[in-house]
């Protein structure tokens, strides 16, 4: 009888600025609309769910050098260190946690397609563009973005999925920060244990393209 | 009169703590424990925030916000529950939720959401 691995999924919200700055230019579509508070707010909001998470992590008396850490957006490049540290520097509460826990003896590993990401990055470009236009324009090319995120989001979790599985040496657990509209637990769930750790999610604060 | 609060939760215990740390604070707190009632009370009391459970027997805490965001887009819930996967956070982020919050939590905690999500109402009433 095989033994199923356990995988420890975080699932989080973003801030506007951890996901682009260029989301505050979106304007006149509910799902894109700015958040209901300020950027300041909603940072708080979001140190205190990574705080949180932090906490929870802490208690969980796991052996951290036997964690393998799969980031949201960190691309497989081989640089995957130097872009963590960073973002970390540039007050990314979720790129801080993850220096903290590889001080710890945690390893780090690259997660998403790159060329994955770099469409997902002209795919947003192309519809700030359109906002520039007409709030028609945005909304109708909002929509093509929606199905188009959607589709690639779905190549995107398969990537993940299959680089948890390749890459996560014997004896080590996965811990996974993922976006939480992310479908990748359903890639994994038949070869993992999936334990979640959830403090709190502030969706209304941090109201924006990526997360609702 | 400090605003209306409804928890629904299976857990007695739950929410006499509610009653007594929102009672506190000023506000009238109604509870159900099960979604039928929580989706009865509701049309009978108009409340200005929700605080739902998901694991309830007879009706899950998703089903009953799908339910109660028929006939009511607008009020505020908070999801507070011990349970919880990927999947549930989507569906209840598909239900408008205003936040999603891990049991066991912290009263101070709580309650500073709740007051911020009574203040969000106010800006959106000016």
């Amino acid at each position: 009888m095989s033994d199923i691995k356990s995988l420890i999924y975080v699932p989080v919200l973003h801030t506007q600025k951890e996901a682009g700055e260029i989301l505050l230019s979106l304007k006149g579509d509910d799902a894109a609309r700015p958040a209901d508070t300020s950027l300041a707010e909603q940072e708080k909001s979001i140190k205190e769910m990574w705080d949180g998470i932090y906490k929870k992590i802490q208690v969980m008396n796991i052996s951290y050098p036997l964690i393998r850490i799969y980031q949201d957006a960190l691309p497989v490049c081989g640089r995957e260190k130097e872009i963590v540290e960073k973002l970390a520097q540039k007050v990314s509460r979720n790129h801080q946690l993850i220096l903290e826990l590889l001080k710890k003896g945690a390893k780090l590993e690259g997660t998403e397609d790159p060329d994955l990401l770099i469409k997902e990055y002209d795919n947003l470009s192309q519809l700030i563009s359109k906002a520039s236009v007409s709030i028609q324009s945005y909304k109708d090319s909002l929509n093509e973005y929606k199905d188009k995120a959607v589709k690639l989001m779905k190549q995107r979790d398969a990537f993940i999925a299959e680089r948890i599985k390749s890459t996560l040496k014997e004896d080590e657990t996965p811990l996974v920060f993922m976006g939480v509209r992310h479908e990748l637990e359903k890639l994994l769930q038949r070869s993992f244990v999936i334990n979640y750790i959830i403090y709190r999610l502030p969706f209304k604060k941090v109201r924006d393209i990526y997360n609702v | 009169m400090k605003d209306k609060i409804l928890v629904i939760d299976d857990e007695k215990d739950i929410c006499e703590l509610f009653k007594k740390i929102l009672g506190l604070e000023g506000y009238t707190v109604l509870t159900a424990q099960n979604g039928y009632d929580g989706i009865k009370i509701n049309e009978k009391s108009n409340p200005d925030i929700i605080i739902l459970d998901l694991k309830m027997p007879k009706m899950n805490g998703i089903e009953t916000l799908r339910r109660i965001r028929k006939k009511d887009a607008d009020v505020i819930v908070i999801i507070l529950t011990g349970y919880g996967d990927a999947g549930t956070i989507r569906n209840a982020a598909d239900l408008n939720v205003y936040e999603y919050m891990a049991k066991p939590f912290n009263n101070t905690t709580i309650i500073k959401i709740i007051k911020e999500a009574v203040a969000s109402m106010g800006e959106k009433d000016e």
